[in-house]
């Protein structure tokens, strides 16, 4: 019924090509993961809408990047408590590590499986408590008799941790995609 | 590189962090390249762990409970405004991931004895949830095959991250985590990003492949399917003709032997007529919750009214909408009064068309000038832009005399609680209506005078 034609065909290809950095970029700069899902696929609609302009002397992912930084300024600006974001240069250093290593999002929370199966029933409880029922840090102390101070530096040192067991995991190309 | 401000980014990534911190960390960000590298990696690790540490709980067999509002960290309390704004700003949907997967391999129907995904069972109402021929608890983790209800609902989370709510009579096998047949019945289907690709298959053959998104799938049971999208869009690909088309959100595809049918028309309708007679009535026709209507969706109501009485006074008739459900009839009305000679004749005509009071969240007329000729007709389209618990767009056209056209039009928005009822709202006894549902059957029928 559609017919697709050659340029959408190019599209798709630029996109799918320029994604994974569009992706990544989102994730850093719009931390509350709706919104940054809902940045992404505002993107890739304006990225339709606009495909007519994209001059393809350019690098695509640049053009598209430059959609997605309108798009979160945008949405920072109209929900985010603190309405700022960054400098121009930081925005422009964020946009060329997420070209650089955008690629990596999804080994990363590959590893990141893992990774959190490896961890003491401690440390995971405390991660649990943060990222899966959403207990900000005084809450957790207050549910585990501990002082805020005590959870927050368990909080870092157990994301160094993970950090830690994504990187090496990367670096020994051990994901575990087929785990 | 200089020291990792982790704190900074552990704070950003709450979003709470303060003004000079964050001038702070713009500071270190632009420093080096290598700090946004660093920056970055540090901000995947805090998405991952929100993604994975709810199924990390549940393969522990904990559940995560949720928190308090007052116990929650900054940016999840703006829960409500995130889901207005994601309402409105998805009216328009990601096409352009359709380009993502159109190239990925039409693959025939996979083979049931490949390797099994595990679902999770999060929450189930109603008849017991049977995996096979077992019945499945909540919090369980079931591997691949059948999943069937009779009644109610029952909501998984498969490996892949995707949803999946069945509604109702329900059969629906899992084949992997990225793929499920829906046997029948009615299910929900939303998809993250970064699961792009999931694909339900239907009897006919067809299949849907979300673009990373939310819709929902019915059969009806006479070979037809009907295919909703909320959010995003989804590809469509039909067995028969091979016609393959994407769908955006708000939009919809009725599938059945000849292909895709009716893809605007929405989920329900309501057809009446009142019949001029003499008492008051409301009359509530048709009830809706978010099991029935979806973001999207819309509720259109075409009532034609008979000419009545000249003797008659204050001759209103139209819909009421009930925001928070069917008790009490007066929170949101529309509709128009039947023009009559003298009014017309009067020196405020334009007054009698339609008076909006939003203060009581009114609109209609009321005339006391007496009532009469021709009759006349309201139609009202009612979309739930953002679902319940939100507001809802409204369409109203007002044909005051019979003479076939709608003098009167508006648009406008109100606020739906979690269910609606709508109604006939009429100064006349006796109406009759039909209801029916996007495909065209009849769903409910009155004739008679109410009481």
């Amino acid at each position: 019924m559609q017919d697709w034609t050659e340029k959408n065909k190019q599209l798709a290809k630029h996109w799918l090509a320029a994604l994974p950095a569009v992706r990544a970029y989102a994730i850093a700069l719009v931390p509350n993961p709706s919104d940054a899902d809902e940045v992404i696929q505002s993107v890739a609609l304006k990225v339709v809408e606009k495909f007519g302009e994209y001059d393809e002397a350019r690098p695509f992912v640049n053009w598209a990047l430059g959609i997605a930084r309108f798009e979160v300024l945008n949405r920072r600006r109209t929900y985010a408590r603190d309405q700022h974001v960054f400098s121009e240069r930081a925005m422009e250093v964020v946009e060329q590590a997420a070209i650089q290593v955008g690629g990596e999002c999804d080994r990363r929370e590959s590893a990141l499986q893992i990774c959190l199966a490896e961890l003491g029933e401690d440390a995971r409880l405390i991660i649990e408590y943060r990222y899966a029922s959403g207990l900000s840090v005084q809450a957790i102390a207050e549910r585990l008799g501990r002082r805020p101070n005590t959870v927050s530096m368990s909080l870092t040192r157990t994301r160094r941790a993970l950090r830690a067991c994504v990187d090496r995991r990367l670096d020994e190309g051990d994901e575990g995609r087929d785990a | 590189m200089s020291r990792v401000p982790q704190d900074m980014i552990d704070a950003w990534a709450a979003d709470d962090l303060n003004e000079a911190d964050r001038a702070a960390l713009d500071r270190w960000l632009a420093e080096d390249p290598d700090h946004g590298v660093e920056f970055l990696r540090s901000m995947m690790l805090h998405r991952h762990l929100g993604d994975l540490a709810p199924v990390a709980a549940r393969a522990q067999g904990r559940p995560a409970e949720r928190a308090s509002i007052d116990e929650r960290q900054p940016f999840k309390l703006r829960t409500h405004l995130y889901l207005l704004a994601a309402g409105l700003m998805l009216a328009a949907a990601a096409v352009a991931i359709y380009f993502a997967v159109s190239s990925l391999p039409h693959s025939p129907i996979p083979d049931p004895t490949s390797p099994p995904p595990v679902a999770t069972l999060i929450e189930s109402t109603g008849s017991p949830v049977f995996y096979e021929n077992d019945i499945a608890r909540d919090g369980g983790e079931y591997a691949r095959g059948m999943y069937s209800i009779d009644s109610g609902s029952a909501q998984f989370l498969l490996r892949s991250r995707v949803t999946v709510d069945l509604r109702g009579k329900t059969q629906l096998r899992m084949y992997n985590p990225s793929s499920v047949y829906l046997a029948r019945g009615e299910a929900a289907f939303k998809v993250p990003t970064g699961a792009e690709g999931f694909t339900v298959h239907l009897p006919d053959g067809s299949r849907v492949i979300d673009l990373g998104t939310e819709f929902n799938v019915a059969l009806d049971g006479n070979g037809r399917s009907q295919v909703v999208v909320t959010k995003g869009s989804v590809r469509v690909i039909h067995a028969s003709t091979g016609d393959d088309v994407v769908f955006i959100a708000g939009q919809g595809a009725v599938l059945d032997e000849n292909g895709f049918q009716n893809t605007t028309e929405r989920r329900v309708r309501i057809d009446g007529t009142i019949a001029g007679d003499t008492s008051a009535n409301n009359s509530i026709v048709a009830t809706f919750t978010s099991d029935d209507l979806f973001v999207g969706d819309s509720v259109v109501i075409d009532l034609n009214v008979e000419p009545v009485d000249a003797a008659q006074k204050q001759q209103w008739f139209g819909v009421f909408v009930n925001p928070a459900g069917p008790k009490g009839l007066t929170k949101a009305q529309f509709g128009g009064v039947l023009r009559t000679d003298r009014v017309s004749q009067g020196n405020n005509y334009d007054q009698h068309a339609i008076v909006v009071d939003r203060s009581i969240d009114f609109i209609g007329v009321y005339t006391d000038q007496g009532i009469g000729n021709g009759g006349g007709r309201i139609r009202m389209r009612i979309t739930l832009s953002n679902g319940f618990d939100a507001l809802a767009d409204y369409e109203l056209q007002i044909d005051d005399d019979g003479d076939g056209e709608f003098e009167h039009a508006r648009t406008g928005r109100f606020m739906l609680g979690p269910q609606m009822a709508i109604g006939i709202a009429t100064d006349f006894g006796a109406h009759r209506y039909t209801t029916h549902d996007a495909i065209g059957n009849e769903k409910q029928k009155n004739e008679g005078t109410l009481p």
